[in-house]
């Protein structure tokens, strides 16, 4: 048998398909759906996960309902402090919408108590304290699964505390989608500063950096069965909105609003022929007291499904306790991506970019150690408030993926030749990253936006 | 595209794609599984698809990627000896099929697209992401290691 016959009898042979191959369509729907609720991904803003790492002490007396639920139930009075930066948290702590714990446990010389949770259909807020005679400062690493033990998908933690013994500490559990469970197993490993006892610090240290807890080995691991009053978890509304509107030219529908003791979300949908991914949304609601209910202070502040670029579900402040009659949203402004602008071609040896999102400069590419240093500019939005302005992963010319491990971000200032002085640029920030083991004069960057949208008459929707 | 056509057009080329997925993986439970693979992957995203006229060849990036995917995660577990274009003598007592399977990658798939998947040149070159003449350069070199005379398409 010569190469031909061989050829084509391995022909002949490839065109027999495999049974299994005839369903390959209806798997692939199914495990889509089946995945798709558990695969979302979450953006925090920079502020809350501040917030989460410093301790909050704030005159919570300030509001005089606040104190009197505080008097009501003076245990509340450290939850009331905690959540103090969180006006939907400190609502429900108003409301006496708490659900106490007191579950404690001591594991190799470091004592974990759960004290309280906030918990609604969507979001669950663990207060906890750790205590230690050795340690000053922990760090706590939780996870979560069902209680029988089942991984949980599609949530996200945030949280920590850098609080001193005994401090109250919050992790905020956020599910993207699918209803709060019954109970769960919380699972908590735990590391002190200094790593063992020998080495344990003083009283007069503090830890502001991860990387100071030492050792890869937790110091101790604790697990606690926490059971949810139904009372909590089946609380929430939604309101089917399915109103379209147009912003920045692209067609929105927004097409509900869930309200929650803990938060609101508004859920959007994009048009096909839409020529830009929403990144992000300027809004809030107003009832017919006057009350505002603005962009979420904590966690999650709004999340995207993992088979498109936009964003299509944004968090708000909870009007749940404000027993509010009306709710009209109001839309000022967004943040898109054009959809032509997904990735961009830059001439590093040139340092030139075929297009920038907007307000964006290309200050600086220098090859450095077989790859380049590049720093680019953008102008703020909001006072001292950072953004991304591109994702972590560039193309090279033969759309070959790689990413950058991080970049910086810092007041932007720029050397003037003529002076030979650095200039400070007061309402600009620089971003600078690596592209390392890159030896190529071109890269095709991936922008996180590519113009930001204000409008001058608001998107006016009645919720309610 | 919606879901709909998709699942249409996914039903005219999975053939093509089982073909290339044997061919690279040499198994026909392997194959089945990257064509899944691959299926959920480009039904997941298929709103980044811009131009659906590139379908077929979109579809099979992703599938030729799953592929070159399972190959790393073998190549780690058994390795297989894939013999260097220089020992053209080594190519000729291996039956065809071994013979495709231990070319050099980049002659590999070129082969598999071209005369085993039934693409044309322009559509193999658009599912590697090379210039067509590169295509053709492999090719060559491909259909001369393997022994293979097949007539050029116009």
């Amino acid at each position: 048998m010569d190469r031909m016959e061989e050829y084509n009898m391995l022909l002949n042979e490839l065109g027999n398909t495999p049974r299994a191959v005839d369903d390959t369509v209806v798997r692939a729907k199914a495990r889509l759906k089946s995945r798709s609720r558990f695969y979302r991904f979450f953006t925090f803003p920079a502020s809350s996960l501040a917030a989460f790492f410093i301790a909050f002490v704030i005159a919570v007396n300030l509001s005089v309902p606040f104190a009197r639920a505080c008097g009501r139930l003076p245990l509340l009075q450290k939850l009331a402090e905690a959540v103090a930066f969180s006006p939907s948290l400190s609502a429900a702590v108003e409301n006496e919408y708490v659900q106490p714990v007191g579950l404690e446990k001591t594991v190799n010389k470091i004592t974990m108590r759960v004290e309280y949770v906030i918990v609604d259909q969507m979001q669950l807020n663990i207060f906890y304290t750790l205590n230690s005679p050795v340690y000053t400062n922990m760090d706590a690493a939780p996870s979560i699964s069902l209680a029988n033990g089942t991984p949980l998908n599609g949530y996200s933690i945030a949280g920590g505390c850098n609080a001193k013994n005994g401090g109250l500490c919050c992790f905020t559990v956020d599910f993207a989608d699918g209803n709060m469970p019954e109970g769960i197993i919380l699972t908590c490993k735990v590391r002190g500063k200094g790593g063992d006892y020998a080495s344990a610090p003083t009283m007069a240290d503090t830890v502001s950096k991860p990387e100071e807890y030492a050792g890869t080995e937790p110091a101790s691991v604790f697990t606690f069965s926490l059971a949810f009053d139904p009372y909590f978890t089946s609380k929430g509304e939604i309101i089917t909105l399915n109103k379209s509107f147009i912003l920045g030219g692209q067609r929105l529908k927004a097409t509900e609003v869930e309200i929650y003791p803990t938060h609101v979300r508004l859920n959007l949908e994009d048009d096909k022929g839409d020529t830009a991914w929403l990144k992000s949304l300027v809004y809030y609601l107003e009832d017919e007291k006057g009350n505002r209910f603005e962009r979420i202070s904590n966690g999650v502040i709004a999340t995207g499904s993992a088979d498109s670029p936009m964003m299509n579900s944004f968090r708000l402040e909870s009007s749940f306790f404000s027993k509010s009659k009306k709710l009209t949203l109001y839309i000022t402004g967004a943040v898109l991506l054009d959809k032509n602008m997904e990735r961009v071609k830059v001439d590093l040896a040139h340092k030139a970019a075929s297009a920038l999102p907007e307000g964006v400069t290309f200050d600086e590419a220098v090859r450095k150690g077989g790859g380049w240093d590049l720093a680019f500019s953008g102008i703020y939005h909001k006072k001292d408030e950072f953004y991304q302005l591109f994702y972590t992963d560039y193309y090279d010319g033969d759309g070959k993926k790689r990413s950058y491990e991080g970049f910086s971000s810092t007041t932007a200032r720029f050397w003037d030749k003529k002076t030979q002085k650095y200039v400070e640029k007061p309402d600009a920030f620089q971003v600078c990253f690596k592209l390392t083991d890159y030896p190529y004069d071109t890269v095709y960057l991936c922008p996180a936006f590519s113009r930001v949208v204000t409008l001058d008459q608001p998107v006016v929707i009645k919720v309610k | 595209m919606d879901e709909n056509e998709f699942a249409a057009r996914t039903e005219r080329l999975k053939a093509r794609l089982y073909r290339i997925a044997f061919l690279y993986l040499g198994s026909e439970n392997m194959a089945v599984d990257a064509v899944d693979e691959a299926v959920y992957r480009g039904l997941k995203a298929l709103k980044k698809l811009r131009r659906p006229e590139y379908f077929d060849t979109w579809m099979t990036r992703i599938l030729i990627n799953e592929c070159k995917k399972e190959l790393r995660r073998r190549k780690r577990e058994q390795p297989l000896d894939v013999l260097p274009e220089t020992a053209a003598e080594e190519f000729d007592p291996l039956p065809l099929r071994e013979a495709v399977r231990r070319l050099p990658p980049q002659l590999r798939e070129v082969v598999i697209l071209r005369y085993f998947a039934g693409y044309t040149l322009a559509q193999a070159a658009e599912s590697l992401g090379i210039p067509q003449g590169t295509a053709v350069t492999r090719q060559r070199r491909a259909l001369s290691i393997l022994k293979l005379e097949i007539c050029e398409e116009a």
